[in-house]
């Protein structure tokens, strides 16, 4: 009996070790959707050695062989763009916010063909410079290809589920 | 305390762990995931939109067998998938595919008619909006509290695949 129980234990111990070290390919895409939520977020305290390697680490999470498509409803920066130039337009739209603090409230992986899709809702806290607050929750929908073994960033739309 | 009784309680409380036990514990690990992972999914009400019906903080659960033999009608309240399965809207089934709705002063109009349910004058509304035909595999919903300004008011028509199921005791 005791050898049973032991057995059990040892066969759930070695599954969430693999689980946590072999990652499943939706673990790896989320966890870039993580990335560029912590790399777009901004403290009210950041310095800019941290500014500059966060502006650096979304560089490096956008697809740099083909420009990327943002159509997102009264987004100042839609259209096509390369990973330089969003990277940039980042950076200076950091800049006009005092802070700026993006929630993941739930998201959901589909990979297809090479592709991987994110459905994910946001919770946006932003203050900018000049004293404006926007906080609100919107559901949006992300595009990332494997580009040299990494998923890379392709598009992001914002989901309309309710049409008016 | 008898000390069958005490015996018993213990043995409720730090059962002994046997191979039945482990196997009893695994199935209803199981179910219970089962159950309230994809048919009964405990959600929080954030937000007015919904009042007086639903209020802010309040707990509900999804039930979401509830369409899968038929379609959501007028007045069924529905939770709608928003952006990831996790997140979801409340809201109130007011037109359903192939209806023209229309507000005029606050009154609801469906093709052209005064609706009528309990459901519709929960709050003062004076709402204005033009006729709009509800799309085929869609519904229309609106929140029951209307008596916000309706730009502040999430609303619109949703795709019958973006519905994941109505709160349980409405």
């Amino acid at each position: 009996m005791k050898q049973i129980i032991i057995a059990i234990v040892i066969i759930a111990v070695a599954i969430v070790a693999w689980l946590l070290f072999f990652p499943s390919e939706k673990k790896i895409v989320l966890k870039q959707l993580d990335k560029i939520i912590e790399s777009v977020n901004k403290p009210s305290d950041e310095g800019n050695i941290a500014a500059a390697a966060k502006n650096l680490a979304f560089g490096a999470l956008l697809d740099d062989t083909n420009e990327i498509s943002i159509i997102i409803d009264e987004f100042p920066y839609n259209g096509s763009h390369s990973s330089s130039e969003l990277a940039s337009l980042e950076a200076q739209g950091r800049l006009y916010c005092e802070t700026i603090d993006i929630r993941l409230k739930g998201a959901d992986v589909e990979i297809k063909d090479g592709v991987a899709t994110i459905n994910f809702t946001a919770a946006f806290t932003v203050v900018t410079k000049f004293g404006g607050k926007y906080d609100e929750i919107r559901p949006f929908v992300a595009t990332l290809k494997k580009i040299d073994k990494k998923w890379k960033f392709t598009a992001f739309r914002d989901k309309q589920v309710l049409k008016k | 305390m008898t000390e069958k009784k005490r015996s018993a309680l213990m043995n409720f409380l730090f059962p002994k762990i046997t191979l039945g036990y482990c196997v009893r514990l695994i199935c209803v690990a199981a179910i219970a995931y089962g159950f309230f992972g994809y048919l009964c999914k405990p959600a929080i009400v954030r937000g007015a939109s919904m009042e007086p019906a639903y209020h802010d903080g309040m707990f509900v659960f999804c039930w979401t067998p509830a369409f899968w033999r038929r379609k959501p009608s007028h007045g069924d309240v529905v939770m709608i998938r928003y952006g990831s399965d996790r997140v979801m809207l409340l809201k109130r089934v007011l037109a359903v595919e192939g209806d023209v709705i229309e507000f005029r002063d606050g009154v609801l109009y469906l093709n052209n008619e005064i609706a009528e349910g309990p459901w519709l004058n929960l709050t003062k509304c004076d709402w204005n909006m033009e006729p709009h035909t509800v799309s085929a595999g869609h519904i229309y919903v609106i929140g029951d509290n209307r008596s916000m300004p309706m730009d502040e008011h999430i609303f619109g028509e949703a795709d019958l695949a973006d519905v994941i199921g109505m709160p349980l005791l409405q």
